[in-house]
């Protein structure tokens, strides 16, 4: 929600704090915001962020009518619609809700690794996959990934990479399935994220 | 995790099965891996059918232990170069090989110019202009290691000498 916020042109950056706050206490929890969104109508995400761009939109037309001014009010229609259709912000939403799933899912995929006794899993897919992704580090050599996990052969480094893969991305469904609580929401929420860093480059 | 993922949509463009992206250094070095890999572990799940050829070697011959010492036989069983030349067509092949691609085909193409050169029958019928054309190709990788190389060079040249055709720079 700050990553909507921040993108909005028509919010200065001192007033994000206060909408966020004035969101979370008069729309979540006042009003009860989260027991009335339906599942049967489409994502909570979407949900969430629409009831978001309302509510700013309602808090800029409050703040420009307290004004009285007539022209302002103008610059308060055009400012509002402005508001309304500007996408930018809702691609920051969607990218740091994308960066938010990925990186819950590392968190637990190491935790998993480390519970079950194969942190082998999670330093490969840490040292030849994260890496490199995140923080633009080289991947581990060859060389250096058989000598430091003792691979016999080129089949078991491929098959310790193989099912750190497999295990990222049943966590990354496992994760995406408490944001859709059917499979069918679960596959449009991981193809919203592909769709939504494709879009970003991020 | 912090700091912002600079390469979010690479990092999810990885689906379970897709291959691993190797640079040419590591190419070279998954090749040397391979080819001094204990043989009976180095060709995945044709494992038993290798014992099994193996159990079925003349008394006297000894087991290649390793895809190298078989290529340097100068008699390598017939049924081994056949496996090996399987293993490298899947890998060639198959979306979720073990191995990357390129190594795959180069140990293919090995198999089968050394059948050829070393007169072992019934390993494969790739005509000759394709077998030229991928020894041509695995002698133009620079991951090739200068073991296999001369092998595969002499075996190139068997096959063009047989049909007639001039060896044509690299």
């Amino acid at each position: 929600m700050r990553a909507y916020l921040d993108g909005q042109r028509q919010v200065p950056p001192d007033r994000v704090p206060d909408l966020l706050q004035g969101f979370v206490a008069d729309k979540i929890i006042e009003q009860n915001l989260i027991a009335q969104a339906d599942r049967q109508r489409g994502k909570f995400r979407s949900f969430l962020l629409m009831s978001l761009k309302r509510y700013v939109i309602d808090e800029h037309r409050r703040r420009e009518a307290a004004k009285r001014s007539p022209e302002g009010a103008l610059t308060t229609l055009e400012s509002a619609a402005e508001v309304a259709i500007n996408d930018e912000p809702s691609r920051n939403f969607d990218l740091a809700w994308a960066r938010e799933l990925v990186n819950e899912t590392l968190q637990r995929m190491k935790r998993e690794c480390e519970r079950s006794g194969r942190t082998d899993l999670w330093e490969v897919f840490d040292c030849r996959v994260v890496g490199p992704a995140f923080l633009g580090t080289a991947p581990l050599e060859y060389d250096h990934l058989v000598e430091r996990f003792g691979l016999p052969t080129p089949l078991h480094a491929s098959n310790l990479l193989t099912t750190a893969k497999r295990m990222f991305a049943r966590t990354l469904r496992s994760v995406a399935a408490e944001y859709a609580d059917d499979d069918q929401l679960v596959e449009e929420e991981i193809q919203d994220l592909l769709a939504i860093v494709s879009l970003g480059r991020a | 995790m912090t700091g912002p993922p600079q390469g979010l949509s690479t990092f999810l463009a990885l689906t379970p099965d897709s291959r691993h992206a190797w640079n040419r250094e590591d190419l070279a070095s998954i090749f040397q891996h391979e080819i001094h890999a204990p043989l009976r572990l180095a060709l995945g799940d044709l494992s038993a059918l290798l014992a099994h050829a193996v159990e079925e070697l003349p008394a006297g011959k000894p087991e290649p232990k390793s895809i190298e010492e078989l290529l340097m036989d100068a008699a390598p069983p017939a049924d081994l170069l056949t496996l090996l030349k399987r293993f490298g067509r899947r890998c060639s092949q198959e979306q979720a090989s073990a191995l990357p691609k390129e190594v795959g085909l180069a140990l293919y193409y090995a198999s089968i110019g050394i059948a050829r050169q070393r007169k072992v029958a019934n390993v494969s019928s790739l005509p000759d202009a394709e077998l030229i054309k991928g020894l041509r190709w695995a002698l133009s990788r620079d991951w090739i290691g200068d073991q296999v190389r001369p092998v595969l060079s002499a075996a190139l040249q068997t096959v063009e000498e047989s049909t007639g055709c001039s060896s044509a720079p690299l």
